[in-house]
């Protein structure tokens, strides 16, 4: 469904990533793991199109989006949910989710605010506060939430547990787990390997701007390569 | 839910104000006030730009110039009724404004900032120049207002139903999914990029919309004055805008006007008692920028935040310290 080839990312004149390839069947959860500045929300950002990355092949069934901007890769399935849960902080939550443009699919198909405040019964007690007065995990949740307005075929998940407690960390795997029966297909990048491998069915791990090494989630848990890309 | 009532109350107040207002006052005071309703008007459009979307134009006083000539020029040229002529104001400018918006929207930023520096100046020397249409710096003046509008107090409850009328679009505009994308935009332009939003656009909307309200009030200036002269359109222009967004609050819609109140006000009694008025100005502007970086409407909400019951409320933001877009942000922690 989803298939990376060659990809480079560039942060200005200095050169991130150096050809990351992964890939990403229908309805698939897969992690992107590795250190601090291995290059795993780099790869997400010139996924989404926010970071440039002039070599490389995006492919989302079939079609190429390497060379789209942003808010064009969107609409053909590739939504982003930023690290940090960057939500909008002065806009109230409800106007985080409208300013979706989202993918055109058909009726009844796609995400509605009520679906979302279905999913996240608290953010439709929020709906009117400003996002920037909501808790981390009330965050993460909108960011998630904003992410799915778009009605995407593949999620790019950036550290969802980056700085939220144990037991919101626990809620946001659980949410995880439905969102891949609804059959949507997800990449996350995490640093919290333990978190990530309980949820993926398979992971890549990046190391100084490239995947090296890949494997089913199951095979990796206390293996050599993790010790010796994540240092665990 | 409060804030909202606290803010209609005060709509409220504002308005009964301005009705009784001519009841008590002298036809001096109420050229002042006539000036302060068109300058709310004025920054009104320009916070459109400027804390709605986050571009900072330095052109916004060429459109303002432009509707102020659409009435009089229409009025020398085609003998046209000022009031016929208003309706061209906002069109023109909005219209001149999209061509222009095109040509700075290439650039980003402080590159946008100085390409409408450039063609504001340019729209000025149109005007300061072309003789043979504007009169070039002699101006245009005496128009003829009709009958009607000729006592202060009429052409003064004119300005205000116009002001309303542009204060209730814009307000209802800006509370509109449009107003929440721009919002968007202007706290992260990245962000809202690969939210499928397309930025350019939208700045472009924003940019038309703002530039034709400015043009409405130029339009109102032409009533005020009985004419336009170039200078209308030079980029000190620009700052009058800039200055009473400033003093008011760029963060929400009625800064502008309260800071057009505030700064009217100040103008009229210190002209009238100092020669240095910039020298008030700028004092007045220091201390707010560095004791109320939100302008008057923060400082009240900080303070009613003091006294009030603990509530939740949006966080005094500043376009100084806004985060920056996501590339930076992300980039330490990759």
């Amino acid at each position: 469904m989803l298939a990376v080839k060659d990809l480079h990312g560039y942060y200005g004149a200095s050169h991130v990533l150096h050809g990351v390839e992964l890939d990403a069947a229908a309805g698939e959860l897969v992690a992107l793991l590795g250190r601090n500045g291995a290059g795993k929300t780099t790869t997400l950002a010139c996924l989404a199109g926010t970071v440039a990355s002039p070599r490389g092949e995006v492919s989302l069934d079939g079609q190429q989006l390497a060379s789209l901007p942003s808010y064009q890769r969107l609409r053909h399935g590739l939504s982003l949910v930023p690290s940090g849960a960057r939500v909008f902080a002065n806009l109230s939550v409800e106007e985080n989710l409208r300013v979706v443009r989202p993918r055109p699919v058909s009726d009844g198909q796609g995400w509605t605010i009520d679906r979302v405040f279905d999913f996240f019964p608290t953010l439709r007690r929020l709906c009117a506060s400003a996002a920037g007065n909501l808790s981390g995990g009330e965050r993460q949740m909108l960011a998630v939430g904003r992410g799915l307005m778009a009605n995407p075929k593949v999620l790019l998940l950036d550290e969802p547990s980056e700085g939220l407690a144990p037991v919101v960390v626990q809620a946001i795997g659980g949410l995880m787990n439905e969102l891949k029966q609804t059959g949507l297909t997800m990449v996350l990048a995490e640093q919290n390997h333990r978190f990530a491998l309980r949820h993926a069915d398979r992971a890549f791990l990046i190391e100084k701007g490239r995947i090296q090494h890949s494997a089913a989630a199951g095979d990796l848990d206390g293996s050599e390569a993790l010790q010796r890309y994540l240092g665990v | 839910m409060r804030r909202r009532l606290t803010a209609s109350t005060g709509w409220a107040i504002a308005a009964l104000v301005a009705l009784l207002a001519p009841l008590l006052l002298n036809e001096r005071q109420m050229f002042v006030l006539m000036s302060i309703v068109i300058l709310a008007v004025f920054a009104t459009s320009y916070n459109v730009l400027l804390g709605y979307t986050g571009m900072v134009s330095f052109a916004h006083a060429a459109y303002y110039g432009i509707g102020a000539y659409a009435v009089t020029l229409a009025w020398v040229h085609l003998g046209w009724s000022p009031l016929a002529g208003f309706l061209l104001a906002p069109v023109a400018a909005g219209a001149i404004g999209y061509v222009t918006g095109l040509v700075a929207l290439r650039a980003t930023r402080l590159y946008f900032s100085l390409l409408t520096l450039a063609i504001g100046q340019l729209l000025f020397l149109v005007a300061f120049q072309w003789r043979g249409l504007t009169r070039g710096d002699d101006g245009i003046f005496g128009m003829q207002l009709p009958l009607l509008l000729q006592p202060a107090t009429n052409r003064y409850y004119f300005l205000l139903a116009l002001a309303a009328i542009a204060l209730a679009i814009l307000s209802v505009a800006m509370r509109s999914p449009f107003g929440a994308t721009l919002r968007a935009i202007r706290e992260n332009r990245d962000r809202a990029g690969f939210l499928g939003i397309k930025v350019k656009r939208y700045e472009l909307a924003a940019f038309t919309l703002g530039t034709a309200f400015a043009g409405w009030a130029g339009g109102m200036y032409a009533f005020f004055d009985r004419g336009s002269f170039p200078l209308l359109l030079d980029w000190t222009t620009s700052a009058d805008p800039i200055f009473t967004t400033l003093i008011g609050g760029l963060n929400s819609f009625a800064g502008p006007v309260i800071g057009a109140v505030v700064l009217g006000l100040l103008r009229d009694f210190v002209t009238r008692n100092f020669l240095y008025f910039n020298v008030v100005l700028g004092t007045v502007l220091l201390a707010i920028i560095l004791f109320m970086p939100g302008g008057i409407v923060e400082g009240v909400r900080r303070l009613a935040a003091v006294g009030g019951p603990g509530r939740r409320r949006t966080q005094p933001e500043q376009p100084a310290d806004r985060e920056q877009p996501a590339a930076a942000g992300t980039r330490s922690k990759s």
